[in-house]
């Protein structure tokens, strides 16, 4: 059953269009890559899908609603998840306070809570102490639970924004370049976690990225843009060994892992 | 209770105390009291303007909804004959309304060009009260609002609240009223969804807070308060004027600002010091009435730049400082190791 | 006064008008695109430069003269300025600091005339003294110099802007400061340049609406408004937009108080604000 149908979408800034006329049918509990060059748009496409930035032109709908016109926090609430692409964290706010903050959806309170409960009653909550500890757990941040987030390394602040995407136990993660400027173990680590994500919670997954050779290993069907238009969809070993896209990639300065 | 604690309840106890027995202490003197109810009616108004720093907004315009909160509780007491109470509820809840409705386009504008437009429409309130002269009195201003008027208040007989020294007392539980629902909304779930907010919307958002909602929220709840505060001080002052160098102007929107910065916008007493300082020092200094405005602009200025986190930060920004010069004799004393990130003072010299 | 000659010396006064809130508005863009800065104390800057030609006159220095003098301190004062209290600190939020910075400032430049000049109004010399007729209306001759030196101002800028290196790297922060710092323009020169400009053509402002009115420590407030109604209204980072949004504002400033009283002048430029803002929340032009 496709759980998200993507048809025809467009952005045009000016007269540019980022994106242009792109549809994707994505299939549920799927991992599915959306690769292709510097500049193709593939970050304006997940901008489109999470409602970060306004439809030009096209239709999205998710579990048959069309939520083209909806803001970011309905899609949300609807299932959808973002993991950005610059660690977006809340800066002020410890590990645990940022995964309760994104468990915000998940937290018992009716439409007066939000003035009748304290925010420590609320982070005690059994569910909301459950889910943070197993989150953590999760993504290996167990042991810095009250550090202040700013303060962890690099790896470890993406390893917290994919846990704080996940603590809405959402339906469809969109991942935006999970992997930039990690190493080769922060890398694997990431990777393990992302298939774990989708093969124990049965959360879709879209995932933008750079390294091919990741999304190879990750992903069951992959689209490639170019220059906002889709070039083709198939399998990542399609897509690699298509002339086209190796042409596309090869035009342009990145790294075909 | 930590040590810590006890000290704190203990400094609110004074605090207390020296607020209700204020009166007294001056013996009856009318000028000073004058001066308290002022200050706390300001220390409302300057709260309200921290309460929307809390969403990282700066809004140079609750003077605007002081302007509605007076001139409506002072329309409803003169012409609608209602009693002080309601019409106080009332003033500050039309002062929301506005605030709900102006909050939609404003919240859309970020950063400063948010805090130009809360000014201009705040001298627009001003204006429309300077020439609506039908309803407010125009420049000549709206004279004779009534207070709350003689109350009998068992074991304590008739009193009248008219007087500046007993209206006093009015103004403090209003203002401590409006102070601990402002302080309790910090503290509850609902400021925390500020402080993501804050912190960075647009991941607020992409976890489900709705946030222009809640922005909403805080708008309208600082207009309350500010409307509040333009209510309890008409009846105070018994005279509105609309000039430009009156509380309506752009004038008393720098000036709660500095109150606020200088006392530090992080902390919820900030407001309180701050205004309390500043109040202070310029009735000390009313020989100097020419320099005062340039006193407190340096007093601004210094403080900015120098104590950013203002007055109540000051022990934290000392602990930071002696923090960091730590680290720097350290620095100088350690050796260097490859790589390591520890520094500890203990190294002898010569290892590796 | 017939009809047409009251509707034709308003549109003259307005037009003038327009052009001093153009200076004001052309400069507090520059500033707020460039520098990213809310400068509050513009209006006092407008005022220095009325207060610095007064005390030139005073030491028998002409009028003119005094002008360019007053535009050249109030540039210089401005880049100290820019380098002594604006320029960013890493830690330091700009938005508040900077307001409130230009608030204290404020304050201060505003007492410190106050105490050096007393509060009451003076005059400046004529620009060009007496006044002609214009289809049954009497236009004062002074109105045509204030144009004049507007439009002639607002040419040798647009000039700088478009043809020197300087002037393009200014075009390029005021539309996209991040962009243009990634292609290597130095923003402290860009700072420098905008604030001494901005106080220049603050300064021009004030002598000229300071010649044809009167001056007084507290005459910068109303520009200072009239300034950020109109790059609020002509567009953030526009400036074409600032110079139409100063002509329109002008107008409306010189037609409606003759035909609708002053009170209608006061509110319609900040109502016609809020409304434009909300079908169009960049402003007319706006960029970002």
């Amino acid at each position: 059953m496709a759980i998200l149908e993507v048809k025809d979408l467009s952005r045009h800034f000016g007269g540019l269009a980022a994106v242009n006329k792109v549809s994707v049918s994505v299939e549920e509990g799927e991992i599915i890559g959306l690769i292709g060059p510097n500049g193709a748009g593939k970050s304006t496409v997940l901008n489109l899908i999470d409602g970060t930035l306004k439809v030009s032109g096209g239709t999205i709908a998710f579990r048959g609603r069309t939520i083209t016109r909806y803001p970011p926090h309905r899609r949300a609430h609807l299932g959808i998840a973002r993991v950005f692409q610059k660690n977006a964290l809340f800066k002020s706010m410890t590990v645990l306070e940022n995964i309760t903050a994104g468990a915000y959806l998940r937290t018992r309170h009716g439409p007066w809570g939000v003035i009748g409960h304290t925010y420590e009653r609320v982070r005690r909550q059994p569910d909301v102490v459950a889910r943070a500890q197993e989150l953590l757990e999760f993504v290996g941040l167990q042991d810095r639970t009250h550090e202040l987030c700013t303060s962890l390394p690099h790896g470890s602040q993406r390893e917290l924004c994919v846990a704080v995407a996940l603590a809405s136990d959402p339906t469809l993660l969109l991942l935006d370049e999970p992997l930039t400027g990690m190493n080769a173990e922060e890398t694997d680590s990431m990777i393990s976690i992302i298939k774990s994500i989708n093969q124990t919670r049965g959360t879709t997954v879209i995932v933008v990225e750079h390294n091919v050779r990741a999304v190879l290993g990750l992903c069951a069907r992959a689209v490639v843009l170019n220059y906002g238009e889709k070039l083709m969809e198939g399998t990542p070993r399609e897509c690699v060994a298509d002339p086209a896209v190796i042409e596309a990639y090869l035009g342009t300065d990145s790294d075909v892992a | 209770m930590s040590k810590r604690g006890a000290a704190k309840s203990l400094l609110w106890v004074a605090i207390f105390f020296v607020v209700i027995f204020m009166p007294k202490m001056l013996g009856g003197n009318q000028y000073w009291v004058t001066v308290l109810a002022l200050l706390a009616i300001n220390v409302l108004l300057v709260s309200s303007l921290r309460s929307v720093t809390l969403i990282n907004e700066i809004s140079l315009g609750q003077v605007g909804f002081v302007v509605i909160g007076a001139y409506v509780h002072a329309t409803l007491m003169m012409k609608a004959h209602l009693h002080f109470w309601p019409s106080l509820i009332i003033s500050a809840l039309v002062a929301a309304l506005i605030g709900l409705i102006l909050a939609y386009p404003f919240l859309k504008v970020r950063g400063i060009y948010f805090s130009i437009l809360t000014l201009l429409t705040a001298e627009t309130f001003r204006l429309v009260a300077y020439y609506w002269t039908k309803v407010t009195g125009g420049s000549l201003g709206l004279t004779g609002v009534p207070g709350p008027g003689k109350e009998s208040i068992p074991f304590v007989g008739v009193v009248d609240f008219n007087k500046p020294g007993n209206y006093y007392y009015i103004a403090i539980v209003i203002i401590a009223v409006a102070l601990l629902i402002l302080y309790y909304l910090e503290r509850a779930y609902i400021g925390f969804q500020w402080r993501a907010i804050k912190d960075d919307n647009t991941l607020a958002g992409a976890v489900g807070i709705n946030v222009i909602g809640y922005k909403t929220v805080n708008f309208v709840i600082a207009a309350f308060m500010a409307g509040l505060s333009g209510a309890v001080f008409a009846s105070f002052q018994h005279n509105l004027s609309p000039d430009s160098t009156s509380r309506f102007g752009v004038t008393m929107s720098i000036y709660l600002l500095v109150y606020m910065v200088v006392g530090g916008k992080d902390y919820f007493t900030g407001p309180l010091l701050g205004t309390a300082v500043l109040t202070l020092l310029s009735e000390e200094t009313r020989r100097l009435e020419q320099y005062q405005p340039m006193i407190i602009g340096g007093i601004a200025i210094i403080v900015m730049i120098f104590m950013p986190m203002g007055l109540v930060g000051l022990p934290r920004q000392f602990t930071g400082w002696r923090r960091a010069r730590k680290m720097r004799t350290l620095e100088r004393t350690a050796p260097p190791t490859a790589g390591a990130t520890g520094m500890a003072a203990g190294d002898s010299p010569g290892e590796a | 006064m017939s009809s047409t000659a009251l509707w034709l010396q308003s549109v003259i006064n307005g037009i003038a008008l327009g052009w001093l809130y153009v200076l004001m508005a052309l400069g507090l863009t520059l500033i707020l695109s460039i520098m990213g800065i809310l400068q509050l104390a513009h209006g006092e800057i407008y005022m220095l430069g009325a207060f610095t030609v007064y005390y030139f006159v005073g030491k028998g220095v002409g009028l003119y003269p005094s002008i360019a003098i007053s535009m050249v301190v109030l540039a210089v004062f401005g880049v100290i300025l820019e380098r002594g209290l604006f320029r960013s600190r890493p830690g330091r939020d700009p938005v508040l600091s900077s307001i409130v910075i230009s608030t204290g400032l404020t304050l201060i430049l505003a007492s410190a005339v106050v105490v050096g000049f007393g509060l009451y109004t003076k005059s400046l010399p004529y620009l060009w003294p007496g006044s002609f007729k214009l289809a049954g209306a009497t236009v004062p001759k002074d109105r045509l110099v204030a144009i004049g030196f507007s439009v002639v101002a607002l040419l040798l800028i647009y000039a700088f802007l478009k043809r020197t290196r300087l002037g393009l790297a200014m075009v390029a922060s005021a539309q996209n400061r991040e962009g243009s710092f990634l292609k290597g323009i130095n923003p402290n020169v860009m700072s420098m340049s905008a604030m001494a400009i901005g106080c220049a053509l603050a300064a021009l402002a004030g002598t000229l609406a300071g010649s044809i009115l009167q001056i007084q420590p507290y005459m910068g407030g109303l520009p200072m408004i009239k300034g950020l109604v109109i790059i609020v209204l002509g567009g953030l980072g526009s400036i074409p937009g600032a110079v139409i949004g100063g002509l329109i504002l002008g107008l409306i400033d010189g037609v409606v108080p003759v035909f609708g009283g002053a009170a209608a002048a006061a509110i319609a430029p900040l109502v016609i604000v809020v409304l434009v803002l909300l079908f169009r929340p960049k402003g007319l032009l706006g960029h970002e």
